[in-house]
């Protein structure tokens, strides 16, 4: 088993394996909630955690929010250093991509 | 009479909730509200302006509510997350990871190489660790600027030199 930073759950993985689909795609905390079914509650946790250990990086949309009229969505993309940890993450507990048990 | 209790019943309860439907987003604002206050100062400008964003795609105002709730639930636990010192890579972190990727030489170089766009902070944490690594192995100094230079960039280079200030420093 490899060494993480994070001790890594099972919603932790599902957000991995959703990043790493596309990796290069940004993605809002609302996109992702909906996609892998994971609440807010649980979700908001760990994009805060995985921003602390550098494996996303996130940005607000290119829109100023007086003109557009809603508050700016903040977009999350998986980093270089994230790739290799989903990767090594998945690989470990042996999870092929778009295999994973609780998602089929 | 219990029949008529219980329409009476029924009916005020369909009344509350229409209302509360009604009122589902200016709910799901108060909560996001209340839930971002658990956060610092620097914080809740950045959480609120998110989540409100995000409580925005929801269709549905039972939805809002939802994601609202979960707001409040997981803002203790986003606290606690940003409260926590950054996690700094030590040089073990640079190891082969078990991926089939071929990394030829360090690791922020054959992130490049593949083409691999690496976040500046994450590119931070990588140099640091190596100066700290170099600094404890006693590597001679002008070797290790010399290697940690090839390649890199105005910002990179302005990095290594604040941390190797900083890491003589935190020697001396």
């Amino acid at each position: 088993m490899a060494e993480y930073d994070i001790r890594l759950t099972r919603p932790m993985l599902k957000v991995l394996h959703y990043f790493l689909d596309k990796p290069r795609e940004k993605r809002s905390g609302a996109e992702i909630s909906k996609a892998i079914g994971v609440n807010s509650g649980t979700l908001y946790p760990i994009l805060a955690r995985f921003e602390r250990a550098g494996w996303l990086a996130s940005e607000w949309e290119q829109v100023d929010p007086r003109d557009a009229g809603r508050p700016r969505r903040r977009f999350y993309r998986l980093t270089g250093v994230g790739q290799r940890a989903a990767h090594t993450a998945l690989a470990d507990l042996q999870m092929p991509r778009g295999d994973l048990a609780w998602t089929s | 009479m219990d029949i008529v209790v219980a329409v009476a019943l029924g009916a005020i309860g369909s009344i509350i909730a229409a209302e509360l439907y009604a009122y589902g987003p200016a709910i799901a604002h108060a909560l996001i509200r209340r839930a971002v206050a658990r956060l610092t100062k620097h914080e809740q400008t950045r959480f609120l302006e998110e989540w409100l964003a995000d409580n925005r795609e929801f269709i549905g105002n039972g939805q809002k509510v939802l994601h609202a709730i979960g707001c409040c639930v997981g803002a203790r636990a986003v606290a606690k997350v940003l409260a926590k010192p950054q996690i700094t890579r030590q040089s073990s972190d640079l190891k082969e990871p078990a991926t089939s990727h071929k990394r030829n030489t360090t690791g922020d170089e054959s992130e490049i190489s593949e083409g691999v766009t690496l976040d500046m902070q994450a590119l931070n944490e990588l140099m640091k660790a190596k100066v700290l690594d170099g600094l404890a192995k006693r590597t001679d100094l002008e070797v290790l600027i010399n290697g940690l230079r090839t390649g890199a960039n105005k910002d990179i280079l302005r990095i290594i030199d604040e941390l190797i200030i900083q890491s003589q420093e935190d020697l001396s």
